[in-house]
């Protein structure tokens, strides 16, 4: 430690350029005499009780899905096109509690990528899926079709198309269910993955940047950040633009964003407090951690700061009572104050978290071009 | 030697009014980029705003599968390799033009009026790119890229196209026009004392002598191009702060990009007052006053792309770190294009590049020699040791890049 703390006094009287080299020198010192909270035993809970569930939950919901598209391809008559509007519902509320888990196992397949890149391409999907012949399909796993499948493809198709329309295209529902295949493709894989690799995942409990509680964490606030606070609320907002993008909301044919907001945003809280994904046990998690470190911001802990964010995020999107896509043209001013209360959740997060856990943020942000 | 009083007192009388002068006391600096003779407008660089369209178009053009070999070096040089004039834009205004990107890189006064050799070279880099584009990249569009196999990799959702070695040609010629055409032209061209007082630029200016058939008198119009190479893309050119960094895919971009970091937020104030402050001195005949403003565009402008490569750098290896290939590629695409860029930079002080032809040659040779797959084995030390070599040599630090 001496060495480091060498490092502290000299630099730290100098500017931006001194903390940046504190925060590297810092970075492969470990947890310090004063850390002795047992990562093993967190690791070990969040993957059991939250991570594994959580996908195999999401892998039911989807298998259902390709089978309600099966069968509505096969007989596309009113009772199969609601129990297929039922499962896409189903399945993208499942999707919320695994979306910020892009970790581990589930790490190299793209799986958000492929499942909910929104806005979908319309033009592109309506136009490949009147073609299909039952082979037509593109290949998906390249990145340039990642807004032409996954969870949003399918709910532009089933919710943008009457009955009518779909009952008069057999390309149209062969394609749905060809999609939905690929859904529940990608998610039998990560839940099956999850199952077999859990313990060997749960059984590093180092401090390395490519340790499992540090990319889960970066993971976690990556997508507090940039799914939660920008893709669901903050780009339809206009908060990045000069005009609003109401169209731009997730599920917009479905006009399901705020049930899939609030959905994600409650994943959020479980995972950070350490309720297990069936609501009936905690552990040691993210929060404890912090309380461990007895970290407080002002007179508050930080945990309790964070969970408040989320709790006054989630009133603050409950008392929005129309789709986001409708309230962002009605009247932004109530996204954005949505959206406001999320960036201080992030920031907490983002910057007085990862720091008391001793993380390093491992993700820039993209300059848009 | 003695000098009698009263010639020292005519003397420092005459140093005093001269120093007023130099302190603005008779320069009228306009709020905006606007200058007239008689109630005309005296400010002209439509050349310039042709050229930044015309390499909006080809950014484009680049990535459009339809695109070959021939129709890319058609938009660069806005003829065919027959020399015969072509149509290549889909922009009527453009096709009509008869000014081209290729014609103005590596062409400036300064650096290549006695050095074609060295213009020839430049030249045949970017033609090279073209090519490399057409028939390493744009084929294999539809494959997915791998080591030594070209194709699509991810950034984000954003699709990137790469050779085998994980090069985004496109983005090594946009980028590095920044420097061959945009740098080269303002800074080491129409900045030049050697261009401003060319011929009888200066009797010229004083005897309120215009070009012929123009509002303008020669000099005007030199500084006037420069301008129009950063804010020749503004709507409002008179008064373009409030959207730098929307008005082209060039150094206004990156104008843009680098005042969103609190470390350089004046930049744009400032270089937009050197240029304002620069003319008024020319109308003033102040050339003292004139090549001070030149100095500082030249010093910011240098800077901008020395900041745009280590950022770059810097963050093309925290996406490696992260297994993030598509993206550090997609980095490490525009840091090539910005490294390149730094031969056409000047510093004012020794009218020399911050980083000359060969040294900028062997940071892109260590970014592709780390092992036999190019930018897929490329090591993080590798991008850290360009960082800091680059910011050393200017008064940023790389921390200041990214923070």
């Amino acid at each position: 430690m001496t060495s480091a703390k060498a490092v502290f006094t000299t630099t730290c009287t100098g500017i931006l350029a001194g903390l940046a080299l504190l925060l590297t020198s810092c970075e492969n010192t470990g947890v310090g005499p004063s850390d002795t909270w047992d990562r093993a035993a967190m690791l070990e809970h969040q993957t059991s009780h939250f991570i594994v569930p959580a996908f195999q939950a999401y892998s039911d919901a989807a298998a259902d899905l390709e089978l309600s598209a099966s069968a509505f391809a096969t007989a596309a008559d009113q009772a199969h096109f609601d129990a297929l509007e039922d499962a896409l519902g189903s399945t993208y509320i499942a999707w919320q509690s695994v979306s910020f888990l892009e970790v581990g196992p589930s790490e190299s397949v793209a799986l958000r990528y492929r499942t909910n890149t929104y806005p979908t391409d319309t033009t592109t999907v309506i136009a490949t899926a009147q073609q299909y012949t039952g082979t037509s399909a593109p290949n998906f796993q390249l990145p340039s079709t990642y807004d032409q499948q996954g969870l949003p493809a399918l709910d532009y198709l089933i919710h943008g198309n009457t009955l009518a329309e779909l009952q008069s295209s057999t390309e149209l529902t062969a394609y749905i269910a060809r999609l939905a295949g690929e859904v529940a493709t990608l998610a039998q894989t990560a839940a099956n993955d999850w199952a077999t690799q859990a313990e060997s995942f749960a059984s590093d409990a180092g401090t390395s940047a490519s340790a499992p509680t540090n990319k889960l964490a970066n993971d976690f606030v990556f997508h507090f950040e940039k799914e939660l606070r920008a893709g669901k609320v903050g780009i339809p907002a206009g908060v990045f633009s000069s005009v609003t993008f109401p169209e731009k909301v997730e599920a917009r044919f479905s006009g399901d964003s705020k049930a899939l907001f609030l959905a994600s945003l409650r994943a959020h809280q479980m995972f950070f407090s350490g309720t297990a994904f069936d609501s009936l046990s905690t552990g040691p998690s993210f929060a404890g951690y912090l309380d461990h470190l007895d970290i407080k911001e002002g007179t508050e802990m930080l945990s309790d700061r964070i969970i408040g964010t989320f709790k006054g995020a989630s009133s603050l999107a409950a008392a929005i009572d129309t789709t986001f896509e409708e309230q962002t043209r009605d009247d932004a001013m109530r996204m954005l104050e949505l959206y406001d209360e999320l960036q201080r959740g992030v920031v907490l997060a983002k910057v007085d978290m990862m720091q008391a856990m001793n993380i390093k943020v491992d993700y820039v942000d993209a300059d848009g071009d | 030697m003695t000098t009698p009083p009263k010639l020292l007192f005519v003397a420092t009388v005459l140093a005093v009014l001269s120093a007023c002068d130099r302190g603005n006391i008779n320069l009228d600096v306009p709020t905006s980029y606007s200058f007239e003779r008689d109630g005309v407008s005296t400010v002209s660089y439509s050349g310039q705003t042709d050229r930044l369209a015309m390499g909006a178009e080809l950014g484009t053009a680049l990535k459009d599968p339809a695109a070959t070999a021939s129709s890319l070096q058609e938009m660069f040089a806005n003829q065919n390799a027959q020399g015969n004039d072509v149509d290549p834009f889909t922009s009527a205004d453009l096709n009509a033009s008869t000014k081209s990107i290729r014609s103005k890189v590596a062409a400036s006064y300064r650096y290549f009026d006695a050095n074609t050799s060295g213009s020839a070279v430049i030249k045949a880099d970017f033609d090279s790119w073209i090519h490399a584009q057409a028939n390493q990249v744009l084929p294999f569009m539809d494959s997915l890229a791998a080591p030594g196999h070209a194709g699509q990799i991810a950034d984000g959702t954003t699709p990137r196209y790469v050779d085998a070695n994980g090069f985004e040609y496109d983005q090594f010629i946009i980028k590095g026009l920044n420097g061959a055409l945009i740098l080269d032209q303002m800074l080491n061209n129409y900045l030049d004392t050697g261009v401003l007082d060319a011929g009888t630029n200066r009797e010229d200016q004083e005897n309120g002598v215009t070009v012929e058939g123009k509002p303008y008198a020669m000099m005007e119009h030199k500084w006037d191009e420069a301008y129009g190479y950063l804010f020749g893309g503004a709507l409002n050119g008179e008064s373009p702060l409030s959207t730098v960094g929307q008005d082209d895919v060039f150094m206004n971009k990156y104008l843009g990009r680098v005042i969103g970091d609190m470390d350089f937020e004046n930049y744009a104030t400032e270089i937009f007052d050197a240029f304002k402050t620069g003319r008024a001195a020319i109308v003033a005949g102040d050339y003292e006053l004139r090549d001070e403003q030149a100095d500082r565009i030249k010093e910011s402008m240098s800077a901008i792309v020395g900041i745009r490569a280590v950022y770059y750098m810097k963050t093309a290896g925290v996406e490696l770190a992260a297994g993030n290939y598509g993206s550090a590629f997609h980095d490490i695409g525009e840091g090539y294009g910005f490294i390149y860029a730094l031969q056409f930079s000047q510093d004012p002080a020794t009218n020399q590049p911050y980083f000359t032809a060969a040294e900028v040659d062997a940071m892109l040779t260590d970014l592709q020699d780390d092992g036999p797959n190019g930018l897929w084995d490329l090591e993080i030390n590798t991008l850290d040791q360009i960082a800091e070599d680059i910011a050393a040599r200017f008064d940023f630090t790389v921390a200041q890049t990214i923070d």
